[in-house]
């Protein structure tokens, strides 16, 4: 039986993130035995002097240091033998060693300027990746040459033409390395239900219109063919309109939301009463104009059904809150379907809210057989504008008013949108 | 059903809650006969008695030193620091004691207590009195930190936190307390702690805020959605911490786009954990960076630049239009 | 525990008697709204039963169970012999950061001597004696200086708060305790136990005067030790004596000698009972010496001479008890000799109980923050689960 053992004793942390000190007096040499407890060591740290006690019982080995010697936590200081033979043994373990991390700074490549990440929102990388697209092939048209969502479903389009013709390639003879080298994208994912088909340019999705889209069709058709159209592009700052808009509450009805909606019916209502042929119809079959004593506004609301137009009618007689009111009922019976065909019929005039949609300025509205002027609204926003000779910001909205030319030259247009202009910029004019 | 402004919702959880149990006392400045500063707990003094509804003196760090001490006695105290911005005074027994009691005695001295504390600007207050700084306490193992932002989720969330196990800060935004009124039950409602509320739900993109901001927010949203057809997704964190990372990406996976809207400073507010969070949950479906839309680093002025240095609904709505225009 | 005190009270027994100067206080303020009689200065007494020398007050020897007697002085010898095991253990790389409490046992345990269990007690960082005292283990004690968070939590039926690191943070909380015992006709009371460096601290004097507007029972026990760290009482505070400043909060304040066993346990009883029966707080400044180190990471060398240490070997607590044990027959030199024999090796059993059943729990980190955990959290334990999994830790 092996009666030797061998116990290091290292350093400690003799005080609170200690790293160093100096042995200042060594108690014992080599080959003294010393008793557990006994002073072993005089060390002074940066904080304090201190005595450190022996750990042990037993015999001194090795003394590994000497005196006014640096000495580090976590060196061995002594090795003790505190075998039988060397004394009564103790239970003490070896301190933990703690390990110093080498300063050294690893090398580390220093970054290179020369190649910068194509620039793509996280969610355009998302889709490439889905495609199978590497965006370095796709270039982008967004700010500062960022891919943007329409560039890489642009490219996966090409792409699949590409492949397209490279199927045919060998049979007219094209060289296959000309082809744009687009990683394989069989089928874009469309999520679309329908026949799966194929044209003399790839795979494609066969689907049948709904009733909705047919009749929808059909009128637009009718009212492209027919009506010449001629559409007038403008602006109304309504800065004032929208302060007025929302420091109205109205006292009898505090939960009435008062849209500029709402003001751009009321606006249109007196521009019609003001200039009535755009409230009128043509009847070309009897050769006579119907100018009508009512004005019924129909709404343009898209739903998942398509585009309607319901009615509110004798609009004219309505004040803002009322409108406001009506634009409430009307959207939320079209948006849950809830609305039937005659409440779409008997409109004099259209506003469509296309600025609703997204981020629309000007289009051509379309004017719906039986009327001959149709509004739509771009959707509002701060622009730098020129008020009296200074640029301050205004919220502009824009307007794209579409006429019947058969009926209707500029010289009663143009009054009308000024006569809307005006009071949409002057909202006063609303109140008296 | 009554309606109620959040003054009156807080003052009826109270009252319910200390009518359920005995343990639950109130401690405060100025909190008995004269009802709080903010009159919350009018009423109270009159019905339970100086014993269970006890005026402080005036003492933040005493509150909440001699709280932590009831709750570990078992009571369960609910304190008023009459401002937010007097929490300062007693940031060290919140710190050392009310966060950390439960953890540093391995769970012996549960500390069920509630800090509440009226917060923000917009109430022509003078110096210190207007701050909003949540995030401190966000920041800091072991709190809870719930901010409501109407009457009955204010009365239903502060009647869970004196419910709760842990201690709980309850921010209380002052310029909401008599703003408006709100349908809230006569009877006993809680609603859990950390959990966000999805308030109009949009595809376009996600705005989320807090507190008095809300206000704000659905004054933006209104415009956004009327005016602009942007079909914007609304949702009310109502607990800063623990925090619904899951509504919060869920929602962001759906949009795509993000605003985050509160009055607290910017850096390293509660919006940067929420833009940190999205980043880890929600990274690939992002179109655009996340905005904040939040006040400056700079101490909240006097009430006079005030209205300017809040964010207002037109702050919102030009971040929102920023954000989308991204692509 | 040492229920005989309470046992015993006596409303007829004399006060200690008032040895002490009264503070001097100026009045010079001159007002017409106000009464301008001179103020009366407050009364604080100056409590010493048992000299230096071991002489005995005899009027004022308190009737003590003699089974107590010994068992104090056991309390006494033992502080010491852990004491010193520590310092050892620290320099020997076993223990954290501590502060030894070298001459200050007798201020220690008189504190926590006359408490029933139903009574609270709130140490500060040296007050170990006192914890040995109220059941903590000293491999308890031995798991919490060496970095254990298993030795943070009192004992299971040992009223105790955790002790407190930062200087004075614990003395509001416990005020609010001794609030609950008034919230709920408890008759208890809370002995709290804090430093002169303490009595700087904002939130102490907050707790002072909650505790005296309020009448919650409480006694304080400012442990006057003569340094924090290594700023002098003099740099701590201007007045002569720190009793002054319970007498400000409007409290019965007491100057005791902090190493005379018998004053400190008189002092705190007294208190103790005023405070069980709706009498409200007291300050008790217990004048004793630090003759160590602030803790193992300090050397006093630095800012102090030796010389200032050297009278107070004189006043040493244990050497005037065991006079006192002997002049009572209670205990003969060679049965000390003995139970400080038996003390060192009550510690050294405390030492390898620790040794052999000391073991972190890395795992267990999140266990105690709130009741339940938090999901944000639950992601983030097992991020750090896994982190130890990948280091190959162990739950040791």
């Amino acid at each position: 039986m092996n009666r030797t053992m061998s116990t290091d004793f290292k350093l400690p942390d003799l005080g609170e993130g200690v790293h160093e000190g100096q042995v200042i007096k060594l108690h014992v040499r080599a080959g003294e035995t010393i008793r557990e407890d006994e002073p072993l060591m005089e060390v002074e740290t940066d904080k304090a002097a201190v005595e450190i006690p022996s750990p042990c019982t037993g015999r001194v080995e090795r003394v590994h240091v000497e005196e006014k010697q640096l000495v580090h936590v976590g060196d061995v200081m002594f090795t003790f033998d505190t075998g039988e033979d060397a004394g009564q043994s103790s239970t003490t373990e070896p301190t933990v060693t703690i390990a110093a991390a080498p300063s050294t700074p690893v090398a580390v490549p220093a970054p290179s300027t020369s190649h910068r990440r194509k620039a793509a929102s996280p969610a355009v990388r998302r889709l490439a990746r889905s495609l199978n697209l590497s965006l370095d092939d796709i270039a982008g048209s967004g700010a500062g040459g960022r891919i943007t969502r329409a560039d890489v479903e642009a490219h996966a389009g090409t792409a699949t033409a590409a492949q397209g013709a490279g199927d045919s390639a060998a049979q007219i003879d094209i060289p296959a390395t000309s082809i744009t080298p687009v990683a394989a994208a069989p089928h874009s994912p469309l999520a679309v239900e329908g026949i799966e088909d194929t044209d003399e340019y790839g795979a494609i999705v066969r689907q049948s219109l709904s009733q909705a889209r047919k009749t929808i069709s059909r009128v637009m058709s009718t009212a492209w063919q027919t009506i010449p159209h001629v559409t007038d592009c403008n602006d109304a700052d309504i800065t004032e309109l929208d302060c007025m808009r929302r420091e109205f509450n109205d006292p009898d009805n505090p939960g009435r939301r008062l849209t500029i909606l709402a003001f751009v019916v009321r606006a249109v209502c007196r521009s019609l009463q003001a200039i009535p042929i755009l409230n009128a119809s043509l009847d070309e079959d009897s050769g006579e104009v119907i100018y009508r004593r009512y004005v019924n506004i129909g709404i343009g609301v898209e739903t998942e059904r398509g585009l309607v137009a319901p009615v509110i009618r004798n609009a004219d007689t309505m004040s803002v809150g009322e409108i406001a009111d009506a634009l409430e009922i009307i959207t939320t019976n079209a948006r849950s379907a809830s609305f039937g065909v005659n409440d779409t019929r008997g409109g004099t005039y259209t506003i469509s809210n296309a600025g609703a949609m997204g981020p629309t300025r000007y289009s051509t509205p379309i004017i719906q057989p039986g009327q001959v002027g149709c509004l739509a609204l771009g959707r509002a926003r701060k622009m730098p504008w020129v008020v009296e000779d200074r640029v301050v910001p205004r919220l502009i909205l824009p307007l794209s008013h579409s006429m019947d030319h058969r009926l209707v030259d500029g010289g009663r247009e143009i009054p009308f949108i000024g006569h809307l202009i005006e009071d949409l910029e002057s909202p006063m004019r609303f109140m008296v | 059903m009554a309606e109620m402004t959040m003054v009156e919702a807080l003052n009826l959880a109270l009252d319910q809650c200390m009518d359920r149990d005995a343990d639950v006392c109130l401690m405060g400045e100025d909190i008995g006969i004269n009802g709080g500063v903010f009159r919350v707990t009018k009423g109270l003094y009159e019905k339970y008695g100086a014993r269970r509804v006890m005026d402080s003196t005036l003492a933040e760090c005493g509150i909440i030193g001699t709280a932590v001490g009831m709750a570990i006695y078992g009571l369960k105290p609910v304190t008023e620091i009459q401002f937010s911005g007097f929490t300062m005074q007693a940031f060290d027994q919140i710190e050392q004691n009310m966060a950390r009691m439960r953890n540093r005695t391995q769970g012996r001295y549960p500390i069920r207590m509630v800090m509440r504390t009226p917060y923000g600007g917009g109430i022509r207050a003078v110096e210190h009195h207007s701050e909003s700084r949540e995030a401190y306490w966000a920041h800091t193992p072991g709190l809870k930190v719930v901010i409501p932002s109407g009457p009955r989720n204010a009365r239903a969330l502060l009647a869970a936190s004196i419910e709760d196990p842990d201690p709980v800060v309850f921010y209380e935004p002052k310029a909401v307390y008599r703003a408006f009124r709100e349908d809230v039950p006569e009877t006993h409602e809680t609603m859990p702690l950390g959990k966000a509320q999805v308030v109009r739900p949009g595809s376009d993109i996600s705005i989320i805020s807090y507190g008095a901001m809300m206000r704000v927010c659905r004054e933006a949203v209104d415009d956004l959605v009327e005016l602009n057809g942007i079909d914007v997704e609304l949702i009310d964190l109502l607990s800063i911490s623990p925090m619904d990372t899951q509504t919060l990406s869920e929602s962001v996976s759906k949009t795509g786009r993000c605003v985050i809207v509160h009055e607290g400073h910017q850096t390293c507010g509660v919006a940067s954990e929420i833009i940190a969070r999205l980043n880890e949950h929600a990274f690939e479906y992002l179109c655009a960076p996340i905005r904040r839309v939040t006040c400056p680093d700079i101490p909240f002025p006097y009430f006079q630049t005030e209205k300017q240095f809040l964010p207002d609904a037109d702050t919102v709505i030009g971040a929102v239009q920023e954000t989308l225009a991204w692509e | 525990m040492p229920d005989e005190l309470n046992d015993n009270p006596d409303p007829e027994a004399p006060t200690p008697a008032a040895k002490g100067q009264f503070p001097e206080l100026k009045h010079g303020v001159k007002s017409s709204n106000m009464d301008t009689s001179p103020i009366e200065p407050g009364n604080i007494e100056v409590l010493q039963i048992l000299d230096e020398h071991g002489q005995l007050d005899k009027s004022l020897d308190p009737p003590l169970d003699d089974e107590l007697l010994v068992k104090i002085h056991r309390g006494l010898v033992l502080t010491r012999a852990f004491d010193h095991r520590m310092l050892t253990m620290q320099r020997q790389g076993e223990m954290g950061t501590f502060a030894p409490n070298l001459g200050q046992e007798a201020c220690q345990l008189g504190q926590v001597i006359p408490l029933s269990r139903k009574d609270w007690y709130s140490p500060s960082y040296r007050s170990f004696g006192a914890q040995i005292w109220r059941g903590w283990s000293m491999e308890r004690l031995l798991l919490l200086w060496a970095g254990y968070h298993e030795g943070f939590p009192p004992p299971a039926g040992v009223n105790d708060l955790p002790f407190s690191i930062v200087v004075g943070s614990h003395v509001l909380p416990a005020v609010g305790v001794a609030m609950g015992m008034n919230y709920k006709s408890d008759a208890s009371c809370m002995v709290v136990n804090f430093g002169d460096g303490a009595l700087s601290q904002g939130a102490v004097s907050e707790a002072l005067n909650i505790a005296a507007v309020d009448a919650a029972p409480v006694v304080f026990v400012c442990e006057n030790n003569g340094w924090a760290i290594s700023t002098p009482l003099n740099k701590q505070a201007a007045t002569e004596n720190l009793a002054v400043r319970g007498l400000g909060f409007g409290m019965p304040s007491i100057r005791v000698d902090g190493n005379d066993i018998l004053a400190m346990t008189v002092a705190v009883d007294e208190a103790a009972q005023r405070a069980r029966v709706g009498g409200g707080p007291t300050f008790i400044e217990a004048v004793t010496y630090r003759m160590s180190l602030h803790t193992t990471a300090d050397d006093p060398t630095v800012y102090r001479e030796e010389e200032l240490v050297d009278p107070w070997e004189e006043r040493c607590p244990i050497r005037r008890f065991e006079t006192y044990m002997k002049y009572k027959g209670l205990l003969t030199g060679e049965r000390i000799q003995q139970i400080h024999a038996e003390c060192e090796q009550e510690v050294i059993e405390a030492r390898d109980l620790f040794r052999s059943t000391a073991a972190s729990h890395p795992r267990e980190i999140f266990d105690h923050l709130y009741e339940q955990l938090p999901e944000e959290l639950e992601a983030q334990r097992d991020a750090y689960l896994r982190r130890l999994d990948e280091r190959g830790g162990s739950d040791g």
